[in-house]
């Protein structure tokens, strides 16, 4: 073999390398999760209404890799029509390596409690580019359904059609998709399911995939925004509807509006 | 004749259908021990309707057997120092009996019952379906009435000692 194709073999390679790097790299960009996840989703009678919230930048189900959180701009509580700021409130902890942010919260009293969180902008290095997901989770205490269908004005925001708690597997959940207040015809929404088992932080079954596909499902919102997904599967469930924001310093940013809810087997 | 019979047979049904589809709703009932004495009520029904104004009565745990003293003591203690919230809570309840007179006793009042249980308090859940309320001694429930087939009855969060000399 000649020099020039030894040195042609060696440059083929290189860049085999380099698209193979690239590759991944944007494979686990996509599938990034802004999770807020509760201890608790269903405040039942005679149980503690104390619950941990931990706020994780991460990848649910592949249990990969987790992202560091700068503070969030804002987390807080809707109930009975009322916010309150507990932005406050947060403790940084670190989860699997990188920043993450917990607090607790007493929830008094009977109905919705809505935690919302707008993350500070997320700088995703391979892409150039922000991420922002705003987030919601609802806990609901003695079963007074209140505030589960409130639109709190994020900047980008999973409105549910379906109440998020109390559902069942093969339940099907829905939601409107707004970005500044309007609906997205034709939004494109990740879905994943938290793979509570390969976190050792969390609690819950671990999953396997028999293919990439599998990990990460993608449907779209109608032309009035409003997607549909029947659930396969008991555990908690995240719907990301990712869109294209405003610039920010400068860069491109991916706004996304994001849901989480927990699902149970009927025996 | 047949006519007539036809029309008050068809209002009937719409009057039976309509309170069904009016009363489809489940109610629902949240007590909290505040751990001060007292407990904070909350009313509302499954489909989130209002439960503003719907009956609360706390009722004594046990057969009534001719004892009022449950309700006595807690009338008593509650109104120790409010004359006119005494004189207006006796006048909602229809009584004769003169509060005013040196000679009342709470005992002078008629028991009411509920279930064959005697009546301790009663109260409504205010315009957000709240209410706070002094926990009576011993077992009892909490009742909220909304009307026949909307009732949910629940026992009661028990005052501990700590709770009685605190209230002292």
């Amino acid at each position: 073999m000649t020099n020039s194709h030894k040195s042609a073999r060696k440059l083929m390679l290189a860049l085999a390398v380099s698209l193979a790097v690239i590759i991944a790299y944007s494979a686990s960009s996509v599938a990034h999760f802004q999770i807020v996840l509760p201890s608790d989703d269903l405040i039942e009678e005679g149980e503690s209404n104390v619950i941990q919230l931990q706020l994780i930048f991460t990848h649910p189900a592949e249990a990969s890799h987790t992202m560091d959180m700068a503070k969030p701009a804002t987390f807080g509580v809707y109930h009975k029509e009322k916010a309150h700021d507990l932005t406050g409130a947060l403790q940084e902890f670190e989860f699997r390596g990188a920043r993450a942010w917990r607090t607790e919260y007493t929830a008094r009293g009977a109905g919705d409690f809505v935690f919302y969180l707008a993350p500070a902008p997320y700088y995703e290095a391979m892409e150039d580019a922000y991420i922002t997901q705003y987030a919601k989770v609802v806990v609901n205490s003695a079963g007074f359904p209140t505030d589960w269908d409130a639109e709190l004005g994020l900047e980008a925001e999973i409105v549910p059609l379906a109440k998020p708690y109390g559902l069942w597997t093969g339940n099907v959940f829905q939601g409107i998709v707004k970005y500044k207040g309007q609906p997205v015809p034709f939004a494109e929404i990740e879905v994943e399911r938290l793979n509570a088992g390969a976190f050792t932080d969390f609690v819950g079954l671990g999953q396997s995939y028999p293919s990439d596909a599998h990990i990460t499902q993608v449907i779209k919102a109608d032309g009035n925004g409003v997607f549909t997904f029947g659930i396969p599967k008991a555990g908690w469930w995240g719907f990301a509807a990712l869109m294209e924001g405003d610039s920010y310093e400068g860069k491109d940013q991916e706004v996304g509006a994001v849901i989480w809810i927990k699902v149970y087997d009927m025996e | 004749m047949k006519s007539r019979l036809r029309v008050t047979l068809a209002a009937l049904a719409i009057l039976v259908l309509s309170a069904a589809t009016a009363y489809a709703h489940t109610p629902m009932l949240y007590v909290e021990d505040m751990r001060d004495g007292t407990i904070y009520l909350e009313g509302g029904f499954s489909d989130g309707s209002s439960a503003a104004g719907v009956k609360i009565y706390l009722v004594e745990d046990a057969l009534f057997k001719s004892d009022t003293a449950a309700r006595d003591e807690y009338l008593e203690a509650l109104f120790a120092n409010s004359p006119k919230e005494r004189a207006a809570y006796v006048a909602k309840l229809s009584s004769k009996v003169d509060v005013r007179s040196k000679a009342f006793r709470y005992s002078d009042l008629l028991p009411e019952l509920f279930e064959k249980k005697l009546i301790i308090f009663r109260s409504q859940l205010d315009q957000y379906g709240e209410l706070v309320l002094r926990k009576p001694k011993g077992k009892y429930l909490v009742v909220f009435d909304a009307g026949p087939g909307h009732v949910v009855v629940k026992k009661g969060p028990a005052l501990t000692d700590a709770e009685r000399k605190q209230s002292k």
